[in-house]
C-alpha cells in the first residue's frame, strides 16, 4: 500500500521513520479491511447511522419556515446548510 | 453505595469542601505515586473548589431533591466543562480549554454532583489501552505492569482506585465497557441516542456514546435514576429514553448464549471458563439460557474499523492548527494553496499521535474513489444486517451476554507484542452492539476484593432504547447471584 499516497490525502507528512512504522503496522489492517469484499450482500438498503434518519430528529428541530435549522431535501438531495457571512 | 453516601452527606453543612480537601491529598498521592489516571488536577481544582463552595451554600431541604447531593465524579477529558483544560489526549488540543459544558455534564450537575477531576484516555478515544495519548499510558492503579483498559482507563483506574464515587466516559466500540472489565467494575454503554453527544470531543460520530461507570450495578442503577434522560435538543441524533419498568421474575426471564464463545481460539482458557460459570449462575437463578448466534459477530472488528476509520478521517479533519488545534507558527501567512496544505500537514503530522495518524489514513483509505463502493459502501450494508441479525436474535431472549474481551487485563508487555491488526480484531466482542446501537453493560465476574488475576467482565446486551429495563433486570440478576 502507498502510504505516502494516503498520507498526503489525509493531510498528513510523516517522517521517514514513521512512514516506516505506519507500513509495517498497517499491513495486515488493509487486509483484515479488504476481507470485508468477499463477503456476500443482501441488498438491503444502506444507512450511514445506527438510527433512521428521520426517525427521532426532534420535531422543533423541523420547520419549512425557517431555512437555517432541520433537514431538507431537495430532488433526492440533502441540502447543506448555507453559511452566511455578515459584512460588518 | 452512592445513595447512602448521599443520605449521609445532605447534612453536613461544608460536606463537600471538606471532601475536596481529603480528595485532593489523595490524588496527589496517587498522582506522586506514578498513577496517571487523573489529568491537569492542579488546573482543576481552583474550579472544583469554587463549584464545592457553592453546592455546599445549597440549602438542606433542596439538597434532598438532587440525589446526586454529596457525591464527586470524574470526567473523561473529552468533555467539554467551561473553563476547563478538555485536551482528548491530544496534544493538538494541549492548550484548550473549554467554552462550554457538554450536556452530560450539565444533567449531573443539576443533581448536586462535584465533578472533581478530569480522568486519563487514548487520544480521541482511538485505543484499547490508554496508551495512545501524548501524556503517556495508564495502568490498574497499584498494578503498574497491567493496563487498565481503553479507552477510558482513567476513568476506570481512577474509580478503582476509588479516587471518585463513579466516572464518566465515552464508548464507540467498548471504551467504557472494556476497562471496566480490566478494573472490574460496571460500564454501561447507552443505546445510541440515549444520551446527548454535545460536548463530547467527536471521534466517530455515528457510534459514539456517553457512558458511565461505577462500582455495583446497584450504583448504576442510582446514578441513571437520578439524571434526566430525556431528549436533548442540542443533538438532534438524542432521543432520550423513558425510565419504563415492568418487574419481571427472574426466573421468568431468558439469556441469550453463544456457544461459538467455547470453540473460538482467540478466547483464553480463564474468560471461557468464567463464561461457563456464568451460565450456570443463570441456571441456578431459574434463568433459561437459549443458544444463539450472530453470524456476523465474528466479522464486527471489520465493519467497526472500516465505519470508525471512515468517520474519524472526518471529524479530525478539523484539526489543522488554523481554526482548531494549537499552531506551531505564530503570524501564520501563507501566499499559495500549496504553502497552505504543507503548513496543514506540518501541524498534522507534528501534534497527532501515531494511532489517530493510523486510523486518519486507514479512512481516507476506505472513502478513496477506488474502494468506497467495495469496503466503505459494502461495510454501511453489513452493519445493516448486523442490526438485524442482532435484533432477531431478540426474538427469542430478553438479553444477550457474552464476555467483553477475549482475555482478561493483558500486561503491557503482552501489550506490545501484539500487531494492530491483533489488537483491532481483540474488539471484536463489543463493537457489534456498538454498530447496532442497542445498550450494553459490562459487569465484573469476581464480586470479591479486587483480583488481578480475575479482571474478566461478562456483558450484557438489551433491546434498543430499553435502557432502564436492562439496568433494572441486571441490578435484579447480578444482586441474586
Amino acid at each position: 500500500m502507498d502510504i505516502q499516497k494516503l498520507s498526503k490525502i489525509s493531510g498528513l507528512k510523516p517522517s521517514e521513520e514513521n512512514i516506516e512504522k505506519l507500513k509495517t503496522s498497517l499491513a495486515g489492517v488493509f487486509e483484515m479491511m479488504e476481507s470485508i469484499e468477499k463477503m456476500p450482500t443482501n441488498h438491503k438498503e444502506n444507512e450511514n447511522n445506527s438510527i433512521t434518519l428521520f426517525e427521532n430528529v426532534p420535531s422543533a428541530m423541523i420547520s419549512k419556515n425557517e431555512p437555517h435549522i432541520g433537514i431538507h431535501i431537495e430532488d433526492g438531495f440533502f441540502l447543506a446548510p448555507k453559511v452566511i457571512q455578515k459584512n460588518n | 453505595m452512592l445513595e447512602k453516601k448521599h443520605k449521609e452527606a445532605i447534612s453536613v453543612k461544608s460536606f463537600y469542601s471538606d471532601k475536596l480537601n481529603e480528595k485532593a491529598t489523595k490524588i496527589r498521592k496517587h498522582i506522586s505515586e506514578g498513577d496517571s489516571s487523573v489529568w491537569h488536577f492542579e488546573k482543576t481544582i481552583e474550579k472544583s473548589t469554587e463549584q464545592a463552595a457553592l453546592l455546599d451554600a445549597t440549602p438542606i431541604d433542596k439538597r434532598v431533591s438532587m440525589p446526586l447531593w454529596g457525591l464527586d465524579y470524574g470526567v473523561k477529558d473529552l468533555f467539554s466543562m467551561k473553563g476547563l483544560p478538555c485536551t482528548a489526549g491530544s496534544k493538538f488540543l494541549q492548550n484548550y480549554i473549554a467554552p462550554y459544558n457538554a450536556d452530560v455534564i450539565d444533567r449531573i450537575a443539576a443533581k448536586g454532583a462535584l465533578a472533581m477531576g478530569r480522568t486519563s484516555m487514548d487520544e480521541f478515544a482511538m485505543g484499547s489501552f490508554t496508551n495512545t495519548s501524548f501524556l503517556g499510558r495508564t495502568s490498574i492503579p497499584g498494578f503498574q505492569d497491567y493496563t487498565a483498559g481503553g479507552s477510558s482507563g482513567g476513568s476506570a483506574g481512577a474509580l478503582r482506585a476509588e479516587l471518585f464515587d463513579f466516572t464518566i466516559g465515552s464508548d464507540t466500540g467498548g471504551s467504557v465497557r472494556q476497562p471496566a472489565a480490566f478494573c472490574s467494575l460496571v460500564g454501561y454503554k447507552p443505546s445510541y441516542g440515549a444520551f446527548s453527544r454535545y460536548g463530547m470531543i467527536a471521534y466517530a460520530s455515528s457510534l459514539d456514546q456517553a457512558g458511565f461507570l461505577t462500582h455495583t450495578t446497584q450504583d448504576m442503577k442510582y446514578l441513571i435514576d437520578s439524571i434526566d434522560t430525556n431528549k436533548d435538543l442540542k443533538d438532534p441524533t438524542t432521543t432520550g429514553f423513558t425510565k419504563n419498568y415492568q418487574s419481571k421474575k427472574i426466573s421468568d426471564m431468558t439469556v441469550g448464549i453463544f456457544p461459538e464463545i467455547f470453540a473460538s481460539d482467540a478466547i483464553s482458557k480463564e474468560v471461557k471458563e468464567a463464561y461457563q460459570t456464568k451460565i450456570g449462575q443463570f441456571k441456578d437463578l431459574g434463568i433459561e439460557c437459549k443458544e444463539v448466534s450472530i453470524g456476523l459477530l465474528k466479522d464486527c472488528a471489520s465493519i467497526y474499523y472500516i465505519i470508525a476509520c471512515a468517520e474519524a478521517s472526518s471529524n479530525l479533519a478539523r484539526y489543522q492548527g488554523v481554526f482548531f488545534g494549537q499552531s506551531l507558527i505564530e503570524n501564520q501567512s501563507v501566499s499559495n494553496e500549496k504553502d497552505y496544505w504543507d503548513m496543514v500537514a506540518k501541524h498534522r503530522s507534528e501534534y497527532l499521535g501515531l494511532e489517530a495518524q493510523k486510523r486518519i489514513i486507514l479512512g481516507s483509505y476506505v472513502l478513496s474513489s477506488e474502494k468506497f463502493d467495495a469496503i466503505y459502501k459494502k461495510a454501511i450494508n453489513k452493519r445493516n444486517e448486523l442490526r438485524q441479525q442482532i435484533s432477531d436474535a431478540f426474538n427469542t431472549v430478553d438479553y444477550l451476554c457474552l464476555p467483553t474481551f477475549p482475555t482478561k487485563a493483558p500486561a503491557w508487555d503482552e501489550i506490545s507484542k501484539m500487531t494492530t491488526q491483533q489488537i483491532y480484531m481483540a474488539d471484536y466482542l463489543t463493537v457489534g452492539f456498538s454498530l447496532a446501537g442497542v445498550p450494553a453493560m459490562s459487569v465484573p465476574i469476581h464480586k470479591g476484593a479486587f483480583d488481578i488475576n480475575k479482571t474478566i467482565g461478562m456483558q450484557y446486551v438489551g433491546k434498543k432504547m430499553q435502557d432502564y429495563q436492562m439496568i433494572c433486570d441486571i441490578n435484579e440478576i447480578e444482586m441474586s447471584m
